[in-house]
């Protein structure tokens, strides 16, 4: 399969966070998940993608091309907390965008507006989160993108809204053609709908794998100090140490299970492996 | 860019109701008090309020940082302001000649030539005090740059004021150039304000483009 975005050894520096050397790729026709702590650096892998900040070290290819303002013409952007100034009205993103995309849509734009019932001579400042939000998709899908890089696009959103945004992106990618690169600490969002998942955490790269592969074999064991010692320490990734017992993330649960007959090894969720990972020892 | 300025007037024109209401008070009042001056210097006070909003609402909003995910270059980002900007002052300046014709009629003792040089002289200020304001906006954002500004013309003023008051201008043939100067027409010192106009405008350019090339959203 092609790679959408190809990112090589990727490093920029800040006072006090560094990302540091990223390199992943991400294929054509799936929708991957960004995860991480705040602060773990999701928005600065995604503003260096964008060339809104400039990096130290390392390249970015987006569809096999430095991203230049050509580039852009073939993606849709979702940023957090950043989006047209609040006094204009929701049709006039319209009248501006289709001066800005050369291929903006505007039967498409009225036809989403209509979709998602956004009244077309509101003030932005006077629509409500949920629906800014989706007027912030729209704007970023009426231009038939082939990507879509969004930021935390569903982050302070009650559930029945974000289940509609997702419903959104699963109807993007149906065509196989197109990708979605998605940010979010809601992790239950990611899992629902990524094919791959990058974590990263505290700048750097933990992972960068499919999020089957993930949810098949990881595993969360409950277990006492005597048992914990018991756990083969190529299958321990990390591991955290309470008052009455340890709580262990493996990398093979069905391996543990079977050299250690006596304990529970429970499915591991996202969030139980980004709290492992950021919170545990190693 | 044209999406750009689109934008901008956008933010403008919710802004506009307020404002004509003010403009029609203040032709009002002037027309009272049989005097221009009121209204040759608050226009264009307004003017540039209004469009400093423009760029208030954008930081306001974080636009910059969704803006340049847009397909646009930061070369074309800048000159849409540039264009907005001196395109408003342009439209101002032909409302003024204009006005220039028509307010003799109305109010006695004026005649064009005097109303005509008091809007060249505050046309060339307000193109002065763009060619300032957009650099300083995009260097330290609205709230940093708006004090930045006044600081900078603040000084500029003590500094002409203490150039004026040097020994220098005792010398008779600076002086000599100097009233020249007074006895250009009102035609040739248009031309002259023009061409500064223009060479000032074009370095704040440069100078923005520079300054918004490096930027970090």
């Amino acid at each position: 399969m092609d790679n959408i975005i190809k990112v090589n050894n990727l490093t920029k520096t800040y006072d006090n966070f560094i990302l540091d050397n990223i390199t992943l790729e991400i294929k054509k026709g799936s929708i991957i998940g960004l995860i991480g702590e705040n602060g773990a650096g999701k928005t600065t892998l995604i503003k260096l993608l964008l060339g809104l900040i400039k990096k130290d070290k390392g390249d970015i290819l987006i569809f096999n091309k430095t991203v230049n303002s050509k580039v852009k013409e073939d993606i849709g952007v979702v940023l957090d907390d950043s989006f047209f100034p609040e006094v204009i009205k929701v049709k006039d993103v319209n009248s501006v965008m289709k001066n800005i995309y050369k291929s903006w849509d505007e039967k498409l734009f009225l036809k989403y507006l209509k979709d998602f019932s956004l009244n077309e001579n509101m003030l932005i400042k006077n629509l409500s989160k949920g629906m800014k939000k989706k007027l912030e998709i729209i704007a970023a899908l009426a231009h038939h993108p082939k990507l879509l890089i969004l930021d935390e696009p569903t982050s302070g959103l009650d559930p029945v809204v974000r289940k509609e945004i997702l419903d959104i992106f699963l109807d993007f990618i149906e065509n196989g053609e197109n990708s979605i690169l998605f940010s979010s600490h809601i992790t239950s969002d990611i899992e629902s709908i990524a094919d791959y998942i990058i974590f990263i955490d505290n700048g750097k790269l933990v992972f960068d794998k499919e999020k089957d592969d993930i949810l098949d074999n990881y595993g969360i064991v409950k277990c006492s100090d005597n048992d914990f010692k018991k756990i083969s320490k190529d299958n321990i990734i990390s591991y955290r140490k309470n008052k009455y017992n340890y709580e262990v993330l493996v990398n093979d649960r069905k391996n543990v299970k079977k050299n250690n007959s006596n304990l529970v090894v429970d499915k591991a969720t996202l969030e139980d492996i980004m709290l492992l990972i950021v919170k545990g020892e190693k | 860019m044209k999406g750009l300025i689109i934008k901008d007037l956008c933010v403008i024109k919710n802004q506009m109701k307020s404002l004509l209401l003010v403009l029609a008070l203040f032709i009002f009042l002037s027309i009272a008090n049989k005097d221009a001056t009121f209204v040759l210097f608050l226009i264009p006070f307004y003017m540039i309020m209004l469009l400093i909003t423009t760029f208030s609402y954008d930081e306001f909003n974080k636009w910059e940082c969704y803006c340049n995910s847009l397909p646009l270059s930061r070369k074309e980002i800048v000159k849409a302001k540039y264009i907005l900007f001196n395109a408003s002052s342009l439209i101002l300046i032909i409302l003024g000649i204009l006005a220039s014709f028509i307010i003799p009629n109305f109010i006695e003792n004026t005649t064009f030539e005097s109303i005509y040089a008091s809007i060249i002289g505050v046309a060339f200020g307000i193109c002065l005090v763009i060619s300032l304001l957009i650099p300083f906006y995009y260097k330290f954002g609205s709230q940093k740059g708006r004090i930045m500004l006044f600081l900078t013309i603040a000084i500029l003023a003590l500094l002409i004021g203490m150039i004026t008051s040097l020994d220098i201008f005792n010398n008779i043939e600076l002086m000599n150039i100097i009233n020249s100067l007074n006895n250009l027409s009102l035609g040739m010192f248009t031309i002259l304000l023009i061409i500064i106009t223009v060479i000032i405008m074009a370095i704040s350019y440069y100078i923005s483009i520079k300054i918004y090339s490096n930027k970090e959203f």
